[in-house]
């Protein structure tokens, strides 16, 4: 499913390019879902943004679904991570004009716009994680774990083919994150979908097939 | 979901800055349409109000444009007055389709009061739409001949203003023409007729059956005389003409030169007492009698005439010039207004980074981000255009009888025109372009720094 070689990816900080992220060789199969770990700056988010198009690297490779993202053109990648990849970040993103469930059409609507079976499958979703009489409250009358619930089925409604999970617990107590993460790992595996996140918890990290350590991805 | 319905919420959720933003719209397309509503339905009244007016004839002194003012759209004063013998021998003249005598001075409720002929109803002519119409009643009767013979007695004296015998009046003091009064009192007294023009019976809510009581004077007038000797009942309601006809009353000269304080309807002119008139409304079956009066008139000491169609196309010539300023203004607010679009959406631009980033990174694309931040723009602006063509019709049925009184038009507030629409089109599109450099801006928001933070 993901296939990176040689990646570096440096930010600039006044005249000094600062290494943000290196990998020189890191795969990833179908279905499987993997744990992203390292000390704070390794650049567990930086190579996430790279792996959904968000940003490019200098130099290196990075294969998504057998498609060279770093080819594509920007309108190429917006519309490859639209239909093809989920994203649950770790302040949730909801946008907080609108309700949970246009906050998860909004997931599908710049992909492939909506339609009343996009709407019947945002509000099973919603109704699958417990949120069945929470579909039209916002963002701001929601608890943090119903929050992260919303940002879930945003994430899974257009039925990706993997999930980029950036820190998913959030503040959430450990109980809730549990739970949460439980019922994230339950629907991508219902659905097929490859799940790879960033995480500091180990007990989290556990929850995952496989941990990968950033660290040990950089070249000495 | 839709992008609009994103664009539309946006709006609502930032309700304040969007309301005050379209309210500069508001005002400025307000203020255009209602520029285009006056002097559009101006110049289009004015012309239709000249129809049957070929000629004024009227008093040497003032303007010819003030005698067209006064006549054909009762504004400003009477500035003189023309002899009864011009009026004799115009009539006379067979070049005249007709001469139509006006005297005029005193009103009710505001309307002017009109002194007149019932050849104002049998031979006046408003062009193509013929001769004026009737929505209930008839005209009153009071003919050329019954004026010929009044103005004399009323010069010879035979006849005295301002005296005045009711019903059941026994004091006949003036011996000397105690019959011939007699039989004039009641003749006049079956003259107290009036004929009202639609506006009148629609804002004074009268109809046939009703009475008047002109007042000499204008309205404010801080000591007017209410002419209770000479109330007039009325007989005839005018069909609408949309014309300041809408808004007359006329009535018999016989009542009208004969009320108290009116003394001055005969004076001595050319040696000679005779009746007085306000204006000779004057249209000729060829172009030959119209040339000789202009020749006739140029060099005449008693009269002048002036040429209706001539006057109000100067007229408008000069408002045209002031208008066409007023125009510039106008766009210059709605520009302003425009830029404001673009500086209260550019600002926000900063504070919606994050709700944009997360939108980029769902797979929104520039181009979608562009849309919904100028159909924002091309909303603000359509709906406060919109709302500004609304707010001036309204303005107009709240103060469409001061724009009246004052123009002498009657602007009809429900008349919405297509100019209107592409108006609000047209200022829709001001805010598109007013939004195109915030949408850059939103379009260049750079995801994964407004997203998350590194780590």
């Amino acid at each position: 499913m993901i296939a990176v070689r040689n990646l570096v990816k440096t930010y600039r900080r006044g005249q000094e390019a600062v290494v943000a992220c290196r990998v020189d060789q890191l795969d990833i199969h179908d279905r499987e879902h993997v744990a992203l770990v390292g000390r704070s700056g390794s650049g567990k988010s930086t190579l996430l943004n790279v792996l959904a198009g968000i940003l490019l690297p200098d130099s290196g490779e990075v294969q998504v679904d057998g498609v060279s993202v770093c080819s594509l053109s920007e309108g190429q990648r917006d519309r490859f991570r639209g239909e093809h990849i989920g994203l649950v970040f770790q302040t949730f993103n909801l946008l907080q004009p609108f309700t949970a469930l246009e906050n998860v059409l909004l997931g599908a609507l710049f992909a492939r716009g909506n339609s009343t079976a996009t709407r019947a499958y945002a509000v099973e979703l919603l109704q699958r994680v417990g949120l069945g009489d929470r579909l039209h409250h916002k963002p701001a009358e929601l608890s943090v774990g119903q929050a992260q619930r919303v940002a879930i089925c945003r994430a899974l409604v257009n039925e990706p083919r993997l999930i980029l999970a950036d820190e998913p617990l959030g503040n959430q107590d450990r109980a809730t994150g549990t739970e949460v993460l439980q019922l994230l790992l339950d629907l991508a595996r219902e659905r097929g979908s490859t799940v790879v996140m960033v995480t500091h918890d180990p007990d989290s990290a556990r929850m995952m097939q496989r941990t990968v350590d950033l660290s040990d991805l950089r070249a000495a | 979901m839709r992008l609009f319905a994103i664009s539309v919420r946006n709006l609502r959720t930032r309700v304040v800055s969007t309301v005050l933003t379209a309210l500069s719209i508001l005002l400025g397309t307000a203020l255009l349409a209602a520029l285009w509503l006056l002097i559009d339905q101006t110049n289009e009244r004015y012309n239709a109000s000249t129809a049957g007016y070929k000629a004024i004839v009227g008093p040497k002194e003032g303007a010819p444009l003030a005698l067209v003012l006064n006549t054909v759209y009762n504004l400003g004063f009477t500035p003189g007055v023309v002899p009864f013998s011009v009026y004799r021998e115009l009539h006379a003249r067979g070049e005249t389709r007709y001469v139509i005598p006006q005297a005029r001075g005193d009103t009710y409720l505001g309307f002017p009061v009109i002194g007149t002929t019932d050849e104002m109803f049998t031979k006046f002519r408003r062009g193509e739409h013929g001769p004026l119409e009737f929505a209930a009643g008839k005209a009153f009767e009071f003919t050329h001949e019954q004026f010929d013979h009044l103005a004399e007695d009323l010069a010879a004296g035979r006849i005295e203003i301002g005296h005045h015998h009711h019903e059941g009046d026994a004091d006949h003091d003036h011996e000397p023409t105690q019959d011939h009064e007699h039989d004039h009192a009641a003749e006049m007294a079956a003259q107290r007729q009036a004929v009202i023009g639609a506006e009148v019976a629609r804002r004074g809510g009268m109809k046939v059956g009703d009475w008047i009581t002109p007042v000499h004077g204008a309205e404010d007038d801080p000591d007017p005389h209410v002419h209770e000797e000479s109330k007039c009942e009325v007989v005839g309601v005018l069909a609408p003409t949309r014309t300041p006809l809408d808004s007359s009353i006329f009535i018999p000269l016989s009542v009208f030169l004969t009320m108290d304080k009116h003394e001055g309807a005969v004076r001595a002119t050319g040696g000679d007492k005779q009746v007085a008139l306000t204006a000779l409304i004057v249209d000729f079956k060829t172009h030959m009698g119209a040339n000789w009066l202009r020749h006739e008139f140029q060099t005449r000491a008693d009269a002048q005439a002036a040429w209706t169609t001539f006057e109000v196309t100067e007229l408008m010539r000069m408002v045209g010039n002031a208008t066409d300023v007023l125009r510039v203004v106008a766009w210059l607010v709605l520009v302003v207004a425009a830029v404001s679009i673009a500086v209260a959406l550019y600002n926000t631009m900063n504070e919606r980074r994050r709700e944009i980033a997360i939108m980029r990174a769902l797979g929104a694309r520039r181009w979608q981000i562009m849309s919904i931040i100028l159909v924002e723009a091309v909303l603000i602006a359509g709906i406060g255009a919109a709302l500004g063509v609304v707010a001036c019709h309204g303005a107009t049925w709240l103060w469409g009888d001061v724009v009246e009184a004052r123009t002498g038009v009657f602007v009809s507030w429900a008349a919405f025109s297509r100019e209107e629409l592409y108006l609000i089109l047209g200022v829709a599109g001001l805010g598109g372009l007013a939004g195109v450099l915030p949408a850059v801006k939103g379009s260049r928001t750079q995801v994964a720094d407004n997203l998350v933070p590194t780590s």
